[in-house]
């Protein structure tokens, strides 16, 4: 029985030492902060010459990615900006310019959403047949974007945007403006962000 | 596809959750003058839709607006702004019913464009709060699923007469991320604050590397 007991001694303090060892090496490089829930310091991250305004973010459900897009005048009209970062907001790429819209567009009002890989800002740009939807999608992260694609060709204006991910589906809504005043909202889905188009089924549009 | 063939109204500002095959949409129905918050729910990814559910009653001098909803499983989340304050009601049958709104503010300013983040039982939302020539970015949040609710947390600090507005909040693992619009320089800029979720057990089983 003595024997035992000063077994389960020895055992103890080879844990405890353990312990304090892995913990001192995790604390020393770094990795592990017993620090309490607080919020960073308010940082302002855009510093063009224009207005930046009606920004929106989303960030990489399993990394460390953290996205932007909102609308910006820098350029003497309004265009849609982006930037990300890479670690969690501590530091910020440079400021990426997505779109090329008519100088009658108001408000772009960019929103963004991502998979984590696949990356789509849909905003509002004013076309001669009314106030339509355009987005731009990236097949790696962020790091490049294709070219505007129009998602709505129905007359009247098209507005108000919001989306949602599930996997690589994306689900997105709107506000269409209708000839006679009317307001209604439409929506429309993607299986890949708007990488290729699936088009429209019986029950519900595409893009 | 048209989720609302209303007529004589005007349904505006739309938003939207998605989770599985569920897709939730809610927006603001302006008729004759008041406004109401209605939602839409598809249980199959969008294929058809269940007919609409409104939330809140038209009230005059209410103007509910600027809807943001959220979901995890069979729970809904939905925030909104009026001249009452930020709203919030709860369905935990997938949108087919919702609680009686409870009123999440209560100062005097006017709330406009709420955001809303849920992951698992924890809700977070930012709205910005108009008084006079000023408004700030505020952050609510509950970790009980909306039983209770923190003490709410002004983000952003600067003097009289600056304007931060236009909120956006989103999560991931690790932290939380919110950016909105500010003159308090002399013109409209991004800030952006970042907050760490930070517990022992989630750096114990690895999710969680801190930088330092």
């Amino acid at each position: 029985m003595r024997v035992g007991k000063r077994i389960d001694y020895v055992l103890v303090i080879r844990i405890i030492f353990l312990i304090t060892v892995i913990s001192t090496v995790l604390i020393a490089n770094g990795i592990w902060q017993a620090r309490p829930i607080t919020w960073s310091h308010e940082r302002q991250i855009t510093n063009g010459s224009g207005e930046s305004r009606l920004v929106d973010i989303s960030t990489d459900p399993y990394g460390k990615v953290v996205y932007l897009a909102w609308q910006d005048d820098r350029d003497g009209k309004v265009e849609v900006y982006y930037k990300r970062s890479l670690d969690d907001g501590v530091t910020w790429g440079s400021d990426v310019r997505l779109s090329n819209l008519t100088p009658e567009t108001p408000d772009p009002e960019p929103r963004l959403g991502t998979d984590g890989h696949i990356v789509l800002v849909v905003f509002s740009n004013r076309t001669p047949t009314g106030e339509h939807l355009f987005y731009v999608v990236s097949n790696d992260g962020g790091g490049d974007f294709s070219a505007p694609i129009e998602l709505t060709h129905d007359p009247g204006d098209q507005s108000n945007t919001a989306l949602a991910f599930v996997g690589s589906t994306v689900h997105v809504v709107w506000q269409e403006r209708l000839n006679d005043g009317e307001e209604h909202i439409l929506y429309a889905e993607s299986a890949n962000a708007g990488v290729t188009s699936t088009g429209d089924g019986p029950n519900k549009r595409y893009f | 596809m048209d989720l609302t063939n209303a007529t004589s109204s005007q349904d505006q500002y739309a938003t939207i959750a998605a989770a599985g095959s569920s897709v939730v949409v809610a927006w603001s129905r302006m008729y004759e003058g008041t406004e109401a918050i209605y939602v839409r729910v598809s249980l199959n990814s969008g294929e058809t839709w269940q007919p609409e559910v409104q939330v809140s009653n038209y009230e005059a001098q209410s103007f509910p607006e600027f809807p943001a909803i959220g979901s995890n499983g069979t729970y809904v989340y939905l925030v909104w702004g009026s001249v009452g304050g930020i709203q919030y009601s709860r369905s935990s049958n997938l949108g087919a019913t919702w609680s009686t709104p409870l009123t999440l503010t209560n100062t005097t300013q006017q709330y406009v464009a709420s955001r809303i983040a849920v992951a698992n039982s924890q809700i977070q939302v930012v709205t910005a709060g108009i008084l006079g020539f000023s408004s700030d970015v505020y952050y609510l949040s509950s970790s009980d699923a909306g039983a209770s609710w923190n003490p709410t947390v002004s983000l952003s600090a600067h003097g009289p007469d600056a304007l931060s507005l236009a909120p956006v909040i989103s999560s991931n693992r690790d932290s939380t991320f919110v950016a909105w619009e500010d003159n308090r320089n002399g013109r409209l800029a991004i800030f952006f604050r970042s907050r760490p979720d930070f517990t022992v057990l989630r750096n114990l089983k690895g999710y969680y590397l801190s930088p330092s």
